[in-house]
């Protein structure tokens, strides 16, 4: 039992992240890569240093809450898009239990969320997922883009957050909970890079893409706010 | 949405949903076993070791871990955790090994724990040893102890005392080395000699040993820059260390315990 514990934080963790980091990486760079100005009709080349500003610009914009016509028009999709992601985010990178994880097969560790902080932050974070997975059942535009793997990566999400929420409130049987959230949080992160979980880094890409097309074109060159489409 | 798919997706969910649940409500065998180690753990108080590391209650998320000793005891070489002697005949320091140092100013309780226990449970369990809970464990270690703890007014009831049998076993005890009158007092009772800047055995002990070793250590008066052990670091270095060298018992209940005395 406890080598099993060895092998899932040991060599199974190295492989996990490795597949997540580099997958993404992969992904992130192939979806430039497969980007065709002349087919999208932007002068990328031609004005890259005007298109990066507007595409960060874009991609920073959309983080903030409220802060694009998007979100504003759609506030119960924001309010949930933001409860799920800031703690889906947050969470598992500043964890206390994390990184000392981390500390001790790296040598490293980053700073930490009080254990309160990451508690709230899950609670938030499972009632973001009740109200995206409820506008996935319940409005028709949604509803029809949905796939079979859609549900599922709700529920692979869904197991380890509260496996490992009920694992730290003490609930129910510690080891055969932790196991569970490891293993769900390490298959999470094989499988991030092949499926739409990679949004993780081509969110930032897409994002870009599309700041990029507004700043250059669009209006880009003569707007007043210039590169900066008021999203 | 059609009926079929939203039988199936109906499903995958409740699927889900019966696995956390399942994990998470108390098995009745579990909860069976935890309250029959409870019992087992409330006799077995005297050897809970607490590492606090200084750290003041309440200043971390999770309570400080508390273990019992025996479970370390087959491990055999004490040296894994304490610090031997430098020479022969010499007092081991019971404090877990380096902790002094890595824990003084800006030293990390957490890192060097972690890196101390955690790292030789690891090894342990790969090695196919029934080992410690590994780095992903966090409440296997840190668990409020459900036992009395050191300070806790409930252990001075399994606290040692040497009563006068004792005492007299070992005064008597052909093993201990004996000065010219006979006497074994000096093998164990000394005295602090100022001049010297050294310990001397006191062959006719006047006062008992918390004249000078009080309940935490103090600057030594009689030599500054040097400390005067606690009874409880003074007494395990001393009565240990003697134990081990005669292949006498050390675990916690041989001395702390009616029935192991």
């Amino acid at each position: 039992m406890e080598n099993l514990f060895n092998i899932l934080t040991g060599p199974c963790l190295y492989i996990a992240m490795a597949v997540f980091t580099i997958g993404l990486i992969g992904r992130f760079v192939l979806y430039f890569l497969g980007l065709d100005w002349k087919l999208d009709r932007v002068a990328y080349k031609a004005h890259m240093g005007q298109g990066l500003k507007g595409g960060v610009h874009s991609a920073l914009k959309w983080l903030v809450p409220f802060a694009t016509h998007g979100w504003r028009s759609q506030p119960l999709a924001a309010i949930g898009f933001f409860l799920l992601h800031i703690g889906v985010v947050l969470v598992p990178i500043f964890l206390l239990g994390h990184n000392v994880i981390l500390q001790q097969r790296l040598g490293f560790s980053l700073p930490t969320l009080p254990q309160g902080v990451a508690d709230a932050l899950t609670i938030l974070s499972l009632v973001g997922l009740a109200i995206m997975l409820l506008r996935r059942l319940l409005l028709p535009n949604v509803r029809i883009l949905t796939t079979g793997q859609d549900y599922f990566l709700i529920v692979l999400v869904l197991i380890p957050l509260v496996t490992g929420f009920l694992a730290v409130q003490g609930f129910g049987d510690y080891k055969a909970l932790m196991l569970c959230h490891i293993i769900s949080g390490e298959v999470l992160l094989v499988l991030a890079p092949f499926t739409k979980l990679s949004h993780i880094a081509l969110y930032f890409a897409s994002r870009m893409q599309i700041g990029m097309d507004y700043a250059i074109k669009r209006g880009g060159r003569t707007r007043e706010s210039g590169a900066f489409f008021p999203w | 949405m059609k009926r079929k798919t939203f039988l199936a997706r109906g499903l995958v969910f409740a699927a889900a949903f019966t696995l956390c649940a399942g994990l998470a409500l108390p098995r009745p065998a579990l909860a069976a076993e935890q309250t029959a180690a409870k019992a087992e753990d409330k006799a077995r108080a005297v050897e809970l070791v607490t590492l606090d590391g200084g750290v003041a209650a309440g200043k971390s998320d999770l309570p400080p871990v508390s273990f019992f000793h025996s479970k370390h005891e087959a491990i055999k070489d004490c040296a894994t955790c304490h610090t031997a002697p430098a020479k022969d005949g010499g007092v081991w320091s019971w404090d877990f090994k380096n902790s002094a140092s890595a824990l003084g100013a800006s030293g990390d309780v957490k890192d060097f724990y972690h890196s101390s226990c955690v790292t030789c449970h690891e090894d342990g369990a790969s090695k196919g040893f029934e080992s410690g809970p590994g780095i992903a464990e966090c409440r296997s270690c840190h668990v409020a102890a459900d036992v009395a703890v050191p300070g806790d007014a409930k252990r001075a009831t399994v606290d040692f005392s040497m009563g006068s049998e004792l005492h007299d076993l070992h005064m008597e005890s052909s093993g201990i080395e004996a000065n010219d009158d006979g006497l074994n007092c000096g093998a164990c009772h000394h005295v602090y000699d100022a001049e010297a800047k050294k310990l001397v055995p006191d062959y006719e002990p006047a006062e008992g040993c918390r004249s000078c070793h009080g309940e935490s250590a103090v600057a030594n008066p009689a030599n500054p820059g040097s400390m005067i052990l606690s009874f409880k670091d003074a007494s395990h270095s001393a009565c240990i260390s003697c134990h081990l060298d005669m292949s006498l018992p050390t675990s916690c209940d041989s001395c702390h315990s009616v029935a192991g005395q």
